[in-house]
């Protein structure tokens, strides 16, 4: 839903996996899961020490297998 | 496909020692009735009651309501899948129940006691201002109440309490066979004039994917992981669209306003007159990512441009902000490839409608048609009588929401508190003033 948080102007915006479960996948092994929920916490983390001009979209460095 | 639907008003509702119709007046033999629905075992109690326009009467847990009809000719049943083997509906004859309809008002032990799978139910007042924000304050409305035996599974629940609604309703129209209707209407696609313009009608429908009945079925199945769906609307009249009878609350429609779509019968009755009306998508909606929104706006433009559409109508059912942006990528697609698109949807705006209106928009959307707001407080005063199953001194009308009394003044705080309270499916009966 990154496209509305966009029209909202959110400063800093990151790709998650889903509406109900945006920092992980449960339908993934556990180790991968975990692999998962770490990438998208680091590219906010790493998200919340870059200077923006208005609203900027980060993508985390993963697949998202779920449609 | 010819579908010819035969009309029989009702002035008068009465209970009397036999089930029957004649001159206007549909006699009801409760007795007969009951044991009807007591013939499913996962039923325990069942009772009727009747309300009328005008009277200050209040029906509380309702759960759906359903318009009396009855097949008499041609492949198939009402309800395929339901009441009967799935066969493909929409043609022959049927004969239907006018200014009536039948109301199920039901309880249960619920397992699912929080979020947004769990039971609901909805109100329903016949005087007043809340009665005009629902098609049922202006119909007579059978009142069918039933409980149901401990144990069920929320999908029982839901089948048990579903088959005793239709069974009944299939009953009471079942009083008009070999009588003579008061209006006869055809329905038809035949040819028409090539110059007419093409109208797609796009019904999405919002999916509660985590719930045991995904909210919506076709042909008695319930949509899940669904791409776009093309249906011939007779078989809307024909009801091969039901929903979760679980969840009374006002933003999904009843299977009353799925087997008379007000946009449906428009471009029907319009076939071969102003436009020529190629089908209906049925477009299953709220994707859980952004990537699902667009793969559902894809394939119904893509759909919609096959069928050779100049142009479509569309609407979505539930408030869900999160089925919004599927309709809003939806709109966009079928605008980018060159058909133009009506969006007709209910809108937010807050109480004063001084908030935001849409939670999500795109340039493409140039034409939009607000059925209201369902946002503002609805007065619901002081009611002469109640009527609802069981004990009706308090009702709650959605998980963790606040207790109600029935019997007293109180103000709701959205119009899908009511039965039918918005407006998914066009039926537009609101209007508003510009100050």
């Amino acid at each position: 839903m990154s496209s509305m948080a966009m029209q909202l102007k959110v400063n800093r915006i990151v790709t998650g996996t889903k509406i109900p479960h945006p920092c992980g996948d449960p339908n993934l092994p556990t180790e991968a899961d975990r692999d998962l929920r770490r990438a998208v916490i680091q590219c906010s983390l790493s998200a919340l020490q870059r200077e923006v001009k208005g609203p900027t979209l980060f993508v985390p460095d993963v697949t998202f297998t779920s449609g | 496909m010819k579908l010819e639907i035969a009309t029989f008003f009702v002035k008068d509702v009465r209970f009397s020692n036999e089930t029957r119709y004649g001159g206007g007046v549909l006699e009801i033999n409760k007795e007969e009735l009951v044991k009807l629905v007591l013939e499913d075992k996962r039923v325990l109690s069942a009772d009727l009651d009747v309300a009328f326009p005008g009277e200050k009467t209040r029906i509380v847990k309702l759960r759906d309501a359903v318009e009396p009809r009855v097949k008499v000719a041609g492949p198939g049943c009402l309800f395929p899948g339901i009441l009967g083997p799935v066969e493909t509906v929409g043609a022959g004859k049927n004969h239907r129940l006018s200014g009536v309809t039948v109301m199920l008002s039901a309880e249960y032990v619920p397992t699912i006691l929080s979020g947004t799978a769990a039971q609901s139910s909805g109100i329903v007042d016949m005087w007043g201002a809340a009665a005009q924000l629902t098609p049922f304050g202006s119909t007579i409305n059978v009142i069918l109440m039933i409980n149901l035996v401990d144990g069920v599974t929320e999908l029982e629940a839901h089948g048990a309490m579903q088959l005793a609604e239709l069974k009944v309703a299939q009953r009471l129209a079942t009083t008009t066979i070999e009588k003579a209707p008061d209006d006869i209407e055809v329905f038809e696609l035949s040819k028409t004039d090539p110059s007419l313009p093409r109208i797609v009608y796009v019904a999405a429908a919002s999916i509660t994917w985590q719930s045991p009945h995904s909210g919506l079925a076709y042909y008695g199945l319930p949509v899940r992981e669904s791409l776009p769906t093309l249906m011939h609307p007779n078989e809307f009249l024909d009801g091969a669209i039901t929903k979760d009878v679980r969840i009374g609350n006002g933003s999904r429609p009843t299977t009353w306003s799925w087997m008379s779509p007000a946009v449906i019968l428009e471009l029907l009755r319009q076939h071969g007159k102003q436009l020529t009306f190629l089908g209906v998508i049925l477009q299953r909606t709220r994707f859980e990512t952004e990537f699902g929104k667009q793969v559902t706006a894809a394939c119904t433009s893509q759909m919609a441009r096959l069928l050779g559409a100049d142009g479509i109508v569309s609407t979505r059912i539930s408030t869900s902000g999160n089925n919004f942006m599927d309709m809003m990528l939806t709109v966009q697609a079928c605008e980018r490839k060159g058909i133009k698109t009506v969006f007709m949807t209910p809108e937010w705006g807050g109480k004063n409608g001084d908030e935001l209106p849409l939670v999500y928009y795109v340039p493409e959307a140039t034409s939009m048609i607000s059925t209201g707001s369902f946002e503002r407080d609805v007065m619901m005063p002081k009611p002469e009588k109640v009527i609802g199953v069981g004990n009706c001194q308090s009702v709650q009308l959605y998980a963790g929401d606040k207790l109600y009394v029935p019997a007293s003044e109180f103000v709701l705080p959205a119009s899908f508190c009511l039965l039918d309270g918005v407006d998914c499916l066009g039926r537009l009966n609101l209007t508003c003033e510009q100050h």
